[in-house]
């Protein structure tokens, strides 16, 4: 349990860290998470605003290409996709609509929502979010991702009308957007993590990097004797007694908190 | 695991002398500040500013007016249009301004003409944040005019003069934010309304200015 709130802190900390632009530092740098530059407090760049530019309409830009590689590479990396569950606002938020998301898990038709046999395969679509909402309309057509981001909705649209009420009008986008962005609330509120899972375009580029990253949820197969409570308790949804590496692991450590043979640990290299 | 530990610790060298290298010797960093940061990004928060077309004396930064723009101004009222690289709504206003005062800046440099609208001189500057050539002078009106402190793009400034409060006649100006109007036509028509107040005022006080 005390681990756990160890966590929660460590994501409150992250919230204020990216929010210092409100004391006005505003840096160079790209987040290596979900958060919107256009949020008046924000502290630095959101890095598939970055990636977007660099390839916008054909005109390639490499260094803006490879700079928020790099960052997301580097956390990548060294804790796969542990950005998720211990940094990112979002994840923060989700985490707290996830205890409604477990009690409306009780309605069956909720339920089914997150247990259909395409589940799995709804996953990829973040990749899909990625490759095509990110990169390929950018170079074809423009942006389109920013132009509907819910998050982009919830940290850059909503401040800015709360704090310069009469200062902005919608543009064409507004309204596409504001119903994204209530499918965004309604979806996290019905599957626990359903951004996380689903849809996130930073959590699609950082996925693979679990495969190789230096800290690693372990399952000791010993000791292990398939009780799934681990499984209950996973925020992502994921059969954590047979993962491998999962690339849906957010190292929250739920896991390895609920085991009641201590066979599941983080690992190191 | 020695194979996997050895691509962990080449991958972290790798990105880590990279970015070091990048941030180190290239302009990155200020790209991302300047560029995304620190200007407010329009299509990400789906919304453009309220545009008020009125005229006012003070700068966005309280600071006096540069001196290319006095210069200007004894030849006519100043068009200032600002655009930046990857700005879908500069893309779809660029076009319009080039009907509007009849120019061909390239969209990628910074361009000066003297031009005319109705027969009547004006000094058209279109500034591109994001040309490396563009002077210092240049780039910082992109602060002195940013009228409601939007610091978002395109943006279009119309200076002209006009008596002041002071009692000397002094530079008078406005600035429009984002994309305008629906089509070419309108846009053309709504600039066209803006600089015939100019003009207006213009050739009022500028006897005043010039003295």
């Amino acid at each position: 349990m005390k681990f756990q709130l160890k966590r929660l802190w460590f994501q409150i900390l992250t919230f204020f860290s990216v929010n210092l632009g409100a004391l006005g530092i505003k840096t160079g740098f790209c987040v290596p998470l979900f958060y919107c530059h256009a949020c008046p407090a924000a502290s630095s760049a959101c890095p598939l605003r970055a990636m977007e530019k660099s390839v916008y309409k054909g005109h390639f830009a490499f260094n803006q290409l490879l700079y928020p590689i790099l960052i997301l590479g580097f956390f990548g990396t060294i804790t796969g996709r542990a950005v998720c569950g211990w940094a990112c606002p979002i994840g923060l938020l989700q985490r707290a609509t996830s205890g409604p998301a477990r009690k409306l898990k009780k309605y069956s038709i909720v339920k089914k929502i997150g247990s259909y046999k395409f589940e799995p395969y709804l996953r990829y679509t973040k990749y899909f979010m990625l490759i095509g909402l990110v990169f390929v309309s950018a170079i074809f057509i423009g942006f389109m991702f920013t132009d509907v981001c819910p998050i982009g909705v919830l940290t850059g649209t909503i401040p800015i009308i709360i704090l310069n009420p009469y200062k902005f009008v919608p543009s064409s986008f507004f309204w596409p957007a504001i119903g994204i962005f209530i499918l965004f609330i309604m979806l996290i509120f019905l599957v626990e993590r359903g951004w996380c899972r689903y849809f996130c375009p930073i959590g699609a580029f950082l996925a693979p990097f679990n495969k190789i990253s230096m800290i690693h949820v372990d399952v000791d197969q010993e000791k292990c004797v398939h009780c799934n409570l681990c499984s209950i308790n996973c925020p992502m949804g994921i059969d954590v007694p047979n993962m491998q590496r999962d690339p849906e692991c957010i190292l929250c450590g739920k896991c390895i908190n609920v085991c009641p043979r201590d066979a599941i640990s983080y690992g190191r290299f | 695991m020695k194979k996997l530990f050895a691509v962990q610790v080449s991958l972290l060298l790798i990105i880590s002398v990279s970015f070091v290298g990048m941030v180190y010797y290239t302009d990155i960093y200020d790209v991302i500040q300047g560029g995304i940061v620190e200007v407010l990004c329009l299509s990400c928060i789906k919304l453009y500013p309220l545009t008020s077309t009125d005229f006012t004396f003070e700068t966005g930064t309280g600071e006096p007016h540069p001196d290319f723009i006095l210069e200007s101004l004894r030849e006519g009222p100043i068009f200032l249009h600002y655009s930046e690289d990857a700005c879908a709504a500069c893309d779809v206003m660029f076009p319009s301004v080039l009907k509007f005062l009849n120019v061909e800046p390239k969209k990628d440099k910074s361009y000066y003409k003297l031009t005319s609208f109705n027969d009547k001189p004006v000094n058209y500057y279109y500034i591109y944040l994001d040309d490396e050539a563009t002077s210092e002078e240049w780039l910082h009106t992109f602060e002195i005019y940013d009228k409601d402190h939007i610091h978002g793009l395109p943006m279009f400034s119309v200076v002209t003069i006009n008596y002041a409060h002071s009692g000397i006649i002094e530079p008078y100006y406005t600035t429009l934010y984002g994309q305008l109007e629906d089509n070419d036509e309108q846009r053309i028509e709504y600039f066209g309304e803006l600089m015939e107040e100019a003009f207006v005022l213009y050739d009022e006080n500028l006897p005043g200015f010039i003295k």
